[in-house]
């Protein structure tokens, strides 16, 4: 029945500009990475119009899809996969300009992908670190670190606003990870060691007072801003907390009312737009192959 | 049945001793074979109850799985599977009931989950390891119902073969005995009685 449901779902988009990637996929894994090549094209094509500091800005933003594939490849040479079956779920952001891959894919262990990733020259690894999460953490530091530099070289009329976009997305990366870690009961050690510097929003000295408390309604009394979004991991609902995260970022973007025609915001704007696409085609067609109801399809969509 | 009939008073002793034996075996068997339904009955009892609770379990962690699918995409899912390096252990221990080997399952160790995926998968992790330690419990059960059944199987063969073949194919022969020695044992009443009387005749002959 989901294998019907599915195809309905392709030919539902026929004659879109995903037709080419996903026509002819016959699960859902496919379907998947021919949305997120056909994001990482669309991306592409926006990139390859950039130029100069703009183009720089721009290539470090989009470098987050760069950090998820090396937190997957991390966790993947931890679990001792084959280069085939991470080759399977990775997203082509090469395209993106980012680093090559290849190296990293070939990398024997652990040991051998940290090294390949610091010889990148675009990360920083914590030398004495072990734990998959805190890697992740440091690439995920590293990423921000540069994109908050080149934010600043922005017109300096256009940086105020980019910058809230973006300490809004440290922000709720953070407070996500703080929430869910306190609801499991981590130690705050730990977690303050997962929490990424936000130049731009809620300071770390904040965040780790409150993680300190071990209460997650600390969390939500001390963020009051945050309130529903940290009152959906209250719920016991983790999945929720990221569509509410996309729903935050996607409000305060549409909310920002920039006084200019040209502004640097509206690419950041149109990103999230792409992003919000992506995602909810493909919560659509995870719906439809789990076969969902249809009242938590809708919870699962990020609407205007 | 194959016995070499020799129509004696003896064979027809041993034959009934015999019988009293396969008649105690055949009570024996009727009630390891009662006790053994008694047994099925309430695993399946205790097996319907627990299967609906995990089923219950198993739908949960499916749909959390899938809403955790749909929020991060099935990348994010696999590779943070692969951070689990630990393994499950188990011991199966043998248990004896009614003379059969079943298994026990005990669970030496379950991987420690917290802190070791990212805090959005972890309880999913958590509600997965959850569901594991009640399908051993499943399949423990599930093993012993299939042993105890198929002995019960064969304990109902070996009641019926009693009750229809045997039992009867020794009645039968200590009838077709004792029969027979009773006609014996009559004949040579008579064969005395006629001896006697002749013997008296001849003895009557004599004087007269």
């Amino acid at each position: 029945m989901s294998s019907s449901a599915l195809n309905q779902f392709i030919e539902g988009l026929s004659g879109t500009a995903y037709e080419h990637y996903i026509s002819g996929s016959k699960t859902l894994d496919e379907i998947e990475r021919g949305l997120a090549e056909a994001l990482v094209d669309r991306l592409a094509a926006l990139l390859s119009l950039a130029e100069g500091g703009a183009r720089s800005f721009l290539k470090a933003y989009l470098g987050k899809y760069e950090t998820i594939n090396l937190t997957w490849i991390l966790r993947m040479k931890i679990g001792e996969s084959t280069g085939e079956e991470l080759e399977m779920i990775l997203l082509p952001t090469e395209k993106l300009g980012g680093i090559e891959l290849k190296p990293l894919l070939e990398a024997r262990d652990l040991q051998a992908l940290r090294d390949a990733i610091q010889r990148s020259g675009m990360y920083e690894l914590s030398k004495d670190a072990d734990d998959p999460l805190q890697l992740e953490a440091d690439l995920w530091r590293s990423h921000y670190r540069r994109v908050f530099k080149l934010a600043s070289r922005i017109r300096i009329s256009d940086s105020r606003e980019v910058r809230g976009f973006l300490g809004l997305e440290v922000d709720l990366a953070n407070l996500k990870t703080c929430m869910l870690a306190l609801l499991r009961g981590w130690d705050p050690e730990k977690v303050k060691q997962l929490l990424i510097f936000n130049p731009a929003g809620i300071p770390l000295k904040k965040l780790r007072e409150a993680i300190e408390e071990r209460d997650p309604k600390v969390l939500v009394e001390r963020f009051r801003m945050f309130k529903g979004f940290l009152e959906k991991a209250l719920a016991s609902d983790e999945w929720a907390l990221e569509f509410e995260g996309l729903r935050i970022m996607k409000r305060y973007a549409d909310s920002q009312r920039i006084s200019k025609f040209i502004s640097f915001f509206y690419i950041l704007k149109y990103i999230l737009e792409l992003e919000v696409e992506y995602r909810n085609l493909r919560a659509i067609a995870v719906a439809i192959r789990h076969n969902l109801p249809q009242s938590l399809r809708r919870s699962l969509l990020i609407m205007d | 049945m194959s016995l070499s009939i020799r129509y004696t008073r003896g064979l027809l002793l041993d034959l009934r001793r015999r019988l009293s034996f396969v008649r105690s075996a055949h009570d024996l068997l009727e009630v390891k074979r009662d006790q053994e339904i008694k047994e099925i009955s309430s695993a399946i009892e205790r097996l319907r109850e627990l299967r609906a609770a995990l089923e219950k379990k198993i739908e949960d962690v499916l749909r959390d799985l899938a809403m955790l699918q749909a929020a991060y995409g099935s990348q994010e899912l696999i590779s943070a599977s692969k951070l689990m390096r630990d393994k499950i252990e188990i011991e199966v221990i043998p248990r004896n009931v009614m003379g059969v080997n079943v298994p026990v399952v005990r669970l030496v160790k379950l991987p420690e989950i917290r802190g070791k995926y990212p805090p959005h998968v972890e309880g999913l992790a958590e509600k997965a390891r959850g569901v594991f330690e009640d399908l051993l419990r499943v399949a423990e059960l599930e093993a012993f119902i299939e042993l105890i059944a198929e002995d019960l199987r064969r304990t109902n063969i070996r009641v019926n073969a009693l009750e229809k073949v045997i039992i009867p194919g020794y009645e039968n022969m200590i009838k077709r005995i004792s029969d027979v020695v009773e006609q014996s044992a009559l004949e040579d009443f008579i064969r005395v009685k006629l001896v006697k009387r002749a013997l008296e005749r001849r003895r009557e002959e004599e004087r007269a």
